[in-house]
């Protein structure tokens, strides 16, 4: 019957999105996992300085080739993303606190949230890079100043999303009645709204993740971010800009790869944790 | 009735054995379904107006949009649902939809806010709409007006003008009748009734079997997904002898212009215990920027133990008043007193109880969570209201708005300071069996404890069963 048929239809399709959900999320987690371990396993003798071996380009023993100390890439691409990832956990993490308390210090009444508004438009309306530089720069460079600013400069869009949930919570019936009921904000806080922001809570924090892994390595490119002895994906990439003219087109191409990757991964993963959590009213993809 | 259809030949609409189910995903990847109708079948012949006859949320609506082929992504149908004979494809529910078979929304919200109304009815068919809105009873002019300038009645015309123009064979009207006056209803009915002509149909889905049975020729009656009886208007009379089904004869005489499930004579109104305060509302006013007063220098006073019925339509303001006198909003002038004090306690003595259930408890908690909220037990209240131990621990979205509701009355009654409760509607949702057995619980609690009730609704005979007197909206305001 040509009904049955249709529903079938609706069916599979409705099928192959949760099982492309529950790949990404876990293809995504077992080669972030891979990534994350095999670069914690690295020692340093790994990474020694071989003089005899250096620069040489990509080969089976050396599959992203050495460089110009001839330590092998592979390793040190590995450790350079384990070091970043590092401070994205902890840039997202200090980025996702701060959105959720300026949301709700939004909800606490007009003047409040006028100016969380305006922060969000303030930080939205200069370049990230910009205010990255800058507040790493005043915070005394380095891995703190990073961090700081990595933190400082990545709330406002989650920021913007969460407060427009807690406004839509706040002027909810229930709590109304909570209110009513005798039930103080901090009450509502914890029992009302964080229920519903912390799924929210969860992809914000991986989606912020690439983002801040980018910028990372992009300021410490730019040479404002940390310090030139860390084993930063950032400096690797700035390093080697100095050999590409020579030919030694490896040392900035494979590092820089592997960056996109893992970038893509997290997007990856993000996306698909917030299908699973909301597969039918999030953004379609 | 039964020759009539043979003389009428082929039905317009056939639904046959039709189920509907939502896919759903309960945490992670346990893949569930909720089954909304179930073996569903109805015929509708030409000439002829069916109801189907439902609570809310039991699943009307969609049985509207499965026929329009506009269900959600994530619904699975199965059975067949045929249209003149033949089975409603996908690609023909796209080219009847608007055409043939048009639907009459539900809310006036429905129409684009930024589109001229004479757009809007064209936008079906480009065609010369004069006609059809003399037909509905609109002037002309109404074509160059924006929806917010219409009145709540003209926007339901509209919304039959863009059903209409492109004279569809049928006619799915979705609740077009919520709580409106009595002289809006005769016309809205009158109205309908003039859109079937001898080779048209119309299936008119409302929870209100008072509205259906006057406007309706067959009456289906939807409980949880199933039909329980399709019968003629007819039978829908007296004590409902002819009924077949139980439960259609128990929701029949649940009404409350019938009997109302008296089980028990109420007690009295107990005297006024003295040390019980009167909530009075002394010259009360308000209005939202930029519109007239909703109602100025409004007086009201209920005492304790007292059932006052507030009557009015809806639009009238009641319930931004009810919101005023249980302190959710604030007046512009005068003062809500208990007693002669202004409310300052925590935990407010004045408790309301809203029209939605569903949006007055937390959806991202489990029910039970509310005792919590309260911070208080009763158990005989909630044995009174009918509330089982097995749905504590479901989450709200698996419990009927009727449960749903008994929950929140039993969290506003066992509040500690509960004096007053204020009823906005509280069961204009649910239906008449539901609704009987709610104020039943709520009418013997408040005479117990001394509980000043007022219940607002649009429903005059409702309130002649609940109250010790009603007042009219329209003259206090």
């Amino acid at each position: 019957m040509k009904a049955q048929s249709m529903s079938r239809k609706t069916h599979s399709f409705n099928w192959s999105v949760r099982r492309r959900t529950v790949a990404g999320i876990l293809f995504a987690s077992i080669l972030l996992l891979g990534i994350i371990i095999s670069g914690l396993l690295i020692q340093t003798d790994n990474i020694a300085i071989n003089l005899e071996g250096k620069n040489r380009a990509p080969s089976l023993e050396h599959l992203f080739g050495t460089d110009w100390l001839g330590r092998d890439m592979l390793m040190r691409t590995l450790k350079g993303l384990i070091f970043s990832i590092g401070v994205g956990i902890l840039a997202a993490c200090s980025s996702t606190i701060i959105a959720l308390l300026l949301s709700l210090v939004a909800a606490w009444n007009k003047l409040a949230d006028r100016i969380v508004t305006w922060l969000i438009d303030l930080f939205l309306s200069m370049p990230h890079i910009v205010t990255l530089i800058l507040i790493s720069f005043a915070a005394g460079g380095g891995f703190k100043g990073v961090v700081i600013g990595l933190s400082l400069t990545h709330w406002p869009s989650l920021a913007r999303l969460l407060r427009s949930e807690v406004l839509q919570l706040k002027t909810a019936e229930y709590t109304k009645i909570s209110r009513q009921l005798g039930k103080r904000e901090r009450w509502i806080a914890r029992n009302h709204y964080l229920p519903h922001l912390i799924p929210q809570l969860i992809v914000g924090f991986i989606l912020l993740f690439p983002h801040v892994i980018l910028h990372e390595a992009a300021i410490t490119f730019l040479g404002f971010g940390l310090s030139t002895e860390t084993p930063a994906i950032g400096i690797i990439l700035s390093e080697s800009m100095r050999y590409l003219s020579t030919g030694a087109w490896w040392l900035a191409f494979f590092p820089g790869l592997a960056l996109l990757v893992v970038v893509g991964l997290f997007d990856l993963f993000g996306r698909s944790v917030r299908k699973f959590v909301d597969p039918f009213h999030g953004q379609r993809g | 009735m039964v020759s009539n259809n043979k003389m009428n030949g082929q039905p317009l609409l056939e639904v046959k054995d039709f189920s509907l189910r939502f896919l759903q995903y309960e945490r992670g990847l346990r893949e569930t379904y909720l089954e909304v109708i179930r073996n569903f079948s109805l015929c509708i012949y030409p000439g002829e107006i069916v109801a189907v006859v439902g609570a809310s949320g039991s699943g009307k609506s969609l049985l509207a949009d499965a026929i329009l082929g506009i269900l959600p992504e994530n619904a699975r149908t199965d059975g067949t649902l045929q249209y003149k004979g033949e089975e409603l494809t996908e690609k023909r529910q796209m080219k009847l939809r608007g055409n043939e078979i048009s639907l009459i929304p539900q809310s006036v919200m429905a129409l684009d806010p930024l589109m001229k109304t004479g757009k809007q009815i064209q936008s079906n068919k480009k065609r010369a709409s004069r006609s059809v809105l003399e037909r509905v009873g609109l002037k002309e002019n109404v074509v160059d007006l924006y929806p917010f300038e219409l009145s709540g009645g003209m926007s339901r015309r509209v919304l039959v003008a863009t059903a209409i123009t492109a004279s569809p064979t049928l006619i799915i009207a979705d609740e077009p009748t919520p709580g409106i006056d009595p002289e809006a209803l005769d016309d809205t009915i009158k109205q309908l009734r003039q859109l079937v002509t001898a080779d048209k149909g119309m299936m008119f889905i409302t929870h209100d079997i008072a509205v259906a049975a006057r406007l309706a020729d067959r009456i289906a009656v939807f409980n949880e997904g199933e039909t329980v009886e399709i019968a003629p208007v007819a039978h829908f009379s007296g004590k409902g002898e002819r009924l077949e089904h139980p439960f259609t004869k128990a929701l029949w005489n649940a009404l409350p212009q019938n009997e109302f499930i008296m089980t028990s004579p109420l007690e009295e109104k107990k005297q006024g215990n003295k040390k019980q305060q009167v909530l009075h509302a002394k010259g009360i006013s308000y209005r939202y920027p930029g519109s007239p007063w909703l109602f100025k220098n409004l007086q009201l006073s209920i005492e304790p133990g007292e059932v006052v019925g507030l009557f009015g339509y809806s639009g009238a303001g009641k319930s931004t008043m009810a919101q005023i006198l249980a302190g959710y909003m604030f007046p512009l002038e005068g003062e809500v007193l208990l007693d002669v004090k202004r409310i300052k306690e925590d935990v407010n003595p004045v408790q309301m109880v809203w029209q939605h259930p569903e949006q007055a408890i937390n959806p991202r908690w489990r029910v039970e969570k509310i005792f919590q909220e309260v911070g208080t037990w009763d158990a005989e209240l909630l044995d009174i209201l009918g509330i089982r131990k097995e749905w504590f621990k479901r989450w709200p979205s698996e419990l009927s708005g009727g449960e749903l509701q008994r929950f929140s009355v039993a969290r506003a009654l066992m509040s500690e300071n509960i004096r007053y409760l204020i009823a906005d509607e509280m069961t204009t949702m649910l239906d008449a069996v539901t609704q009987a057995q709610i104020w039943l619980a709520v009418l013997k609690l408040a005479r117990q404890r001394g509980i000043g009730v007022l219940a607002v609704s649009h429903d005059h005979q409702l309130l002649e069963k609940i109250s010790d007197r009603i007042i009219d909206f329209t003259d206090i305001r």
